[in-house]
C-alpha cells in the first residue's frame, strides 16, 4: 500500500530509509524516524482501536505522550508488550503491533452494540443495577464484567528484558528541551553547573521543531541543533532523549526513565530495555511546555478528530497529512498556525473561531493566504463513525445564549 | 427513596436519566443532634447507617470535612477478608463477612462484592506450619479455610515464579475462597445513600476544630461551619485521629503512618483472586477494569503528607517482580497513598472513652476497609447502648495497659523492626 | 526519598537510615517502682503530631549511630539534626 497521506518533501525523517512494518496483520511501510503513528496516518490508517466501554472506534488524537486514544498491542523480541502508545512508539524493520479491545476485529467488533444500547449504560450504571436475584451476582453478571477489563493483553511469561538503575547528582535538573529548556540549560552549563537535560521525545527541540520561529539570525530549529550539539560537548553536562521524568519526590529527588531500546528491532547484543533514573538535584526546571486542551463538542472522540498541534506536528516532523480537507476548529491564534501550514503544503483548510473579531498578525497572514475563516462560529458535532466525514456547525448568535 | 434496579434504569433512560433524586442531600447543620459521628469515611457512615436502621436513632449528623469518601474509604485496595487466627478478630471479621455478602441487597446499591478467594503464599516450611495453625483456627471459627501445596498454588496462579532456585521459592498457600474485594467507593456512597434516606444529615466541607467538653461529659463540637450539640459523639476519622484526640488532650497508642497503592495500565483478566507474598510485604489483585492493583508496607515514618515517597514504592514493586515476575512489562498507570491510624498491636480501637458520650473508633492499620460493615455494627451498638457488643469487647482502648494486647501479626507501627 | 544530615557522615539519602520514632519518650527510670500507666505511656502512648516532630533515626548503612531529627510530618521539611547524646 502506498502512502497517499505523505508530501513529496519536508519532515525530519529519513526518507533514504525505509522500513516495513505489521498492524493487524497487513504489511505497509514508513520511514525511519517516524512513530508508529505518523507512519499509520501516511497510510491513510485512522481506525487504531475501541473505547473501553462503549467500543466506540478509536484513532490518533495526540503526537506523544498524551495520546489517550491509539494504545496498541506490540510484539518484540518475540515478547509482547501491552499498551503502547502508537504516537510514543517509533517505528523499526519488522515492528508488529495490533489493536487492543475488539472481537473479531477493529473494523467489525461485536462490543460495539453497547455504543447503541449507551443510554442504558449511564455513568455508574452498575450500581444501580445487576442486584436482583442475588445469586445471578456471582454466578452471571460478575464474570461478564470481569471479562470485559481491560485493553492490552500481557503474557504471564518472566520478563526476559533487562532493566538497569543508575543514580545521579546535579546542580539542576531540566525536564524538556524546548527553547526555555535549552535556553536555561545553556546558561546553567556556562557558569560551571552540572546539568541534566531530560527530554521525553527522541528529538531535541520541543515547540522549536514545530514552529516558524528564529532565534537571532538562525530558525528555531537550526539553533536547537546548535545548542544540543554545544551542550553534548560540556563534561558538565548530561543530555538525554527518550527520556521521561515521571515522578518528583521529597526534597528533590526524581526519577526519569529512559527508553533505551524500545525503539530498536531485536539485536544480538545485549541491551538494555530501559533505564531508571534516580536524580537528586539541587534545583529543577520543569520546561516541558504545555498540551492543548481539547474543544467540546458532540462526537469529538470520532477518528479524524485531533488535537490541531498535533495534525502540526504530523505535518512538520513527518511531512504527513492528517487529512485532505481539514477543519481548523480553535478559540486561539495557535490553530492558525496549523492552518498555514496545511495552506502552504497547498491543502486548504477551513478555520473556525468562535472569537468575533480577533486581531494579529498571523490571522493577517492567514488572511492574506486567502484562508477561509469563519469567525464567531463552533463545531456543534462531528459527523462520521469510524473516521469523521463532516461537521455540523453553528454561528453563535449575539446574546450567546443560543447558537 | 428511589429503588435502584434495572427497571428503574430502563425508565430513566427514556426520560434522559433526568429524574433520578439525588443520591444523598445537602443539608444544614441544625444545632443538636442525638449523635454525631465525626468522619464520611466507610466507618463514620456504616456506623450512621446502623444507628438508624439497628437502633432507631435518626437524630444523627456526619460531620465530614472534606467529602464523602475522600479519605481512605477511597484509597484503599479493597481487599476483605477473615483470615485471622486470634478470636477476636476472626469472629469480628467474619461477622462482617455475613454483612458483606448481603450488602448489595440490604443497601440497594451494587457494591460488586467479589468473593474471589485470597492466597497467602508460604515460602519456608516454617511458613507452611504457621499457616496451617492459622487455618485450624479459623475453621474452628467456621471461617473456611484451604492448605494448598506448590502444584495446587502452581494450579490457579501460574504467573508466579515456579522457576527452580529462586530466594523466594513458594512452598504452598493459605487461601480463603469466601475472601474477595468490592467496590470501595460504592460502599461509601451505598451507606450514605441509605443513611441520609432514614434521616441522617450528612454534612460536607464541615471540620471539626474543637470540643466542647464540661465535667468529664461531652456536649458538642466546634466546626468551621459552627457550634453543635450532641449528646452522644464518635470519633471515625481514621488517619486524623491523634490531631483530634490532641484537641481532648487525650494520648493514643496510635501512630499515623503513610500507605501507598498503586495501579497498572489495564490488561486483559490474567488474575482471579488476590495473593498476598509471603517473603515481604507485596499484594496484588485485578480490578475489574483489569488494573493489577498493589500494594505494600508503609512509608516506615510518620507522616500526615498523603502522599507517598519514592523508596517504599520500589521496595514494594521489587517484591511483587519478585513473586509475579511478568510485572515488570507494565507502565504503571497511577500511584497514591492514605494515612493511616496504626495502633501498637495491629488490632483496632471501638470502645468508649473516659468522657462520658465521647465514643472512639480508630487503629485500622492496613485493613480498615473489610472492617466497614462490622465497625459500624458494632460501634453503632456500643453509642446506642453505651456498651461495647461482645464482638468488639476485646478492641478497647485500656487493653495496652492490662496487657491483653490483639497482636495479630506483632506488626502495629513497625517502629522498632524496620 | 528524604535527605538527612547525619551529624556525623554529613548529608545522606533516607535509604541509608532506619526510623526509630518519637524521640520525645522517656524510658521510667530503672531500680525504682514504675506504675503501669507509666509503662504505658513509655511503650504504647504517642503523640504522633501533625507538624514538628522529635525523632529517633539509626544510620544503619553509615556510621551505625542513633541521631535525632526534627522533621515536619506534613511537609517532610527538616529542621535540624542532631547527635543522640544532644537535647533538643
Ligand atoms: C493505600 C491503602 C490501601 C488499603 N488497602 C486496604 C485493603 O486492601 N483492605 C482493607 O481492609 N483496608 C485497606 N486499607 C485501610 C482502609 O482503607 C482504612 O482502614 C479504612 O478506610 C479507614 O476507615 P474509614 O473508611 O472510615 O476512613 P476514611 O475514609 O479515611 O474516613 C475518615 C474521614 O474522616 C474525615 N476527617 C478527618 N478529620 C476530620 C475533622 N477534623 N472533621 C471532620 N472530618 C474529619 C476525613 O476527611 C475522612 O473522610 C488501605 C488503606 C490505604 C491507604
Ligand atoms: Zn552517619
Amino acid at each position: 500500500m502506498s502512502e497517499h497521506f505523505r508530501l513529496d518533501k519536508g519532515g525530519l525523517i529519513n526518507r533514504s530509509k525505509k522500513i516495513s512494518f505489521k498492524f493487524n496483520g497487513k504489511k505497509y511501510f514508513g520511514y525511519e524516524g517516524d512513530t508508529l503513528a505518523s507512519a499509520l496516518i501516511a497510510n491513510g490508517v485512522h481506525l487504531v482501536g475501541r473505547s473501553f466501554k462503549y467500543h466506540r472506534p478509536r484513532g490518533f488524537f495526540g503526537a506523544g505522550v498524551d495520546e489517550p486514544y491509539a494504545i496498541v498491542q506490540m510484539n518484540r523480541n518475540n515478547e509482547v508488550d501491552p499498551n503502547v502508545r502508537a504516537t510514543e512508539q517509533e517505528l523499526f524493520e519488522g515492528l508488529e503491533a495490533k489493536s487492543v479491545n475488539c472481537w473479531p476485529n477493529v473494523d467489525f467488533d461485536i462490543g460495539a452494540i453497547n455504543n447503541f444500547l449507551g443510554k442504558f449504560f449511564p455513568a455508574g450504571f452498575y450500581y444501580k443495577t445487576f442486584m436482583w436475584p442475588k445469586s445471578f451476582w456471582y454466578k452471571i453478571y460478575e464474570p461478564i464484567i470481569r471479562k470485559a477489563a481491560g485493553f492490552g493483553a500481557a503474557s504471564i511469561k518472566h520478563d526476559k528484558e533487562r532493566y538497569e538503575h543508575k543514580y545521579e547528582y546535579c546542580d539542576l535538573l531540566i525536564t524538556g528541551s524546548g527553547p526555555s529548556g535549552l535556553a536555561s540549560a545553556y546558561a546553567a552549563a556556562q557558569n560551571g553547573a552540572k546539568v541534566i537535560l531530560a527530554e521525553d521525545k527522541s528529538r531535541f527541540g520541543g515547540s522549536l521543531l514545530t514552529s516558524e520561529v528564529t532565534i537571532g539570525n538562525q530558525s528555531g530549529q537550526e539553533w536547537a541543533e546548535k545548542i544540543i550539539t554545544e551542550l553534548k560537548s560540556m563534561p558538565n553536562v548530561v543530555v538525554k532523549n527518550r527520556s521521561q521524568v515521571f515522578g518528583y519526590y521529597d526534597h528533590n529527588m526524581l526519577v526519569m526513565s529512559e527508553r533505551i531500546s524500545d525503539h530498536l528491532p531485536k539485536s544480538e547484543k545485549y541491551i538494555p530495555k530501559q533505564r531508571l533514573w534516580y536524580i537528586r538535584a539541587k534545583e529543577v526546571i520543569i520546561s516541558s511546555g504545555s498540551i492543548e486542551r481539547p474543544l467540546v463538542f458532540g462526537n469529538n472522540d470520532i477518528p479524524g478528530v485531533m488535537l490541531s498541534s498535533a495534525a502540526k506536528e504530523y505535518l512538520k516532523i513527518y511531512g504527513v497529512l492528517v487529512g485532505k480537507k481539514p477543519l481548523v476548529f480553535t478559540n486561539n491564534d495557535s490553530g492558525y498556525e496549523t492552518a498555514i501550514e496545511f495552506k502552504k503544503n497547498g491543502i486548504d483548510p477551513i478555520i473556525l473561531d468562535t472569537r468575533k473579531d480577533p486581531n494579529s498578525e498571523i490571522i493577517k497572514e492567514a488572511k492574506d493566504l486567502n484562508i477561509n475563516i469563519k469567525l464567531s462560529y463552533v463545531v456543534v458535532a462531528a459527523k462520521g463513525y469510524k473516521k469523521v466525514n463532516s461537521a455540523d456547525i453553528a454561528k453563535i448568535s449575539e446574546d450567546k445564549k443560543k447558537y | 427513596m428511589q429503588k435502584y434496579s434495572v427497571f428503574s434504569l430502563i425508565k430513566n433512560a427514556f426520560k434522559d436519566h433526568k429524574d433520578w433524586e439525588v443520591a444523598w442531600k445537602d443539608p444544614t447543620p441544625k444545632t443538636e443532634y442525638d449523635v454525631i459521628i465525626i468522619g464520611g469515611g466507610g466507618h463514620g457512615l456504616a456506623t450512621a447507617y446502623y444507628l438508624a436502621k439497628e437502633h432507631n436513632i435518626t437524630k444523627v449528623a456526619i460531620i465530614e470535612k472534606g467529602w464523602i469518601g475522600g479519605g481512605n474509604v477511597g484509597r484503599n485496595t479493597t481487599i476483605i477478608r477473615s483470615n485471622y487466627m486470634h478470636d477476636e478478630n476472626g469472629l469480628f471479621s467474619e461477622f462482617g463477612m455475613n454483612l458483606w455478602r448481603n450488602m448489595s441487597q440490604d443497601l440497594n446499591f451494587n457494591v460488586m462484592f467479589s468473593p474471589r478467594g485470597i492466597i497467602n503464599l508460604a515460602h519456608s516450611d516454617a511458613q507452611m506450619n504457621v499457616y496451617s495453625r492459622r487455618g485450624n483456627s479459623m475453621r474452628l471459627n467456621g471461617i473456611d479455610a484451604v492448605l494448598l501445596n506448590r502444584d495446587e498454588v502452581r494450579e490457579i496462579i501460574p504467573m508466579a515464579d515456579f522457576s527452580e532456585n529462586v530466594r523466594f521459592p513458594i512452598f504452598g498457600g493459605l487461601m480463603q475462597p469466601s475472601a474477595g474485594t468490592a467496590r470501595h467507593d460504592a460502599v461509601a456512597w451505598g451507606y450514605a445513600r441509605q443513611a441520609d434516606s432514614m434521616g441522617v444529615d450528612i454534612i460536607q466541607n464541615c471540620e471539626v476544630t474543637g470540643f466542647d467538653v464540661s465535667n468529664g461529659k461531652i456536649l458538642g463540637i466546634r466546626t468551621s461551619k459552627g457550634e453543635i450539640k450532641a449528646k452522644k459523639i464518635g470519633l471515625c476519622v481514621a488517619g486524623s485521629t491523634n490531631i483530634l484526640a490532641e484537641k481532648l488532650n487525650m494520648t493514643l497508642p496510635i501512630e499515623t503512618h503513610l500507605l501507598q497503592a498503586c495501579v497498572s495500565e489495564p490488561i486483559k483478566p490474567i488474575l482471579d483472586n488476590v495473593v498476598t507474598f509471603g517473603a515481604g510485604h507485596f499484594y496484588c489483585s485485578q480490578s475489574d477494569k483489569g488494573e493489577m492493583v498493589m500494594g505494600g508496607d508503609l512509608d516506615g515514618y510518620n507522616s500526615y503528607a498523603q502522599r507517598g515517597n519514592l523508596p517504599t514504592l520500589q521496595h514494594v514493586l521489587t517484591e511483587g517482580i519478585a513473586m509475579f515476575p511478568f510485572l515488570s512489562k507494565l507502565k504503571m498507570l497511577r500511584t497514591w497513598g492514605g494515612i493511616m491510624d496504626m495502633s501498637m498491636d495491629g488490632s483496632p480501637i471501638i470502645d468508649k472513652t473516659h468522657i462520658e458520650g465521647l465514643y472512639l473508633n480508630c487503629g485500622w492499620c492496613y485493613g480498615g476497609f473489610k472492617a466497614t460493615p462490622a465497625s459500624g455494627w458494632t460501634f453503632a451498638h456500643t453509642i446506642a447502648q453505651d456498651r461495647p457488643h461482645e464482638l468488639n469487647a476485646g478492641y478497647s482502648l485500656n487493653r495496652f495497659n492490662t496487657g491483653h494486647l490483639i497482636d495479630e501479626k506483632g506488626l502495629g507501627t513497625k517502629t522498632w523492626i524496620s | 526519598m528524604l535527605h538527612i544530615k547525619c551529624p556525623h557522615c554529613g548529608l545522606r539519602s533516607q535509604n541509608e537510615f532506619s526510623y526509630g520514632g518519637d524521640a520525645t519518650v522517656k524510658r521510667p527510670e530503672l531500680n525504682k517502682d514504675v506504675s503501669d500507666k507509666d509503662w504505658d505511656n513509655f511503650v504504647y502512648l504517642r503523640k504522633s503530631p501533625r507538624g514538628k516532630h522529635l525523632e529517633l533515626w539509626q544510620h544503619i548503612s553509615g556510621c551505625r549511630q542513633w541521631i535525632k531529627v526534627e522533621r515536619d510530618t506534613l511537609t517532610h521539611e527538616i529542621f535540624k539534626t542532631l547527635k543522640a547524646s544532644e537535647e533538643a
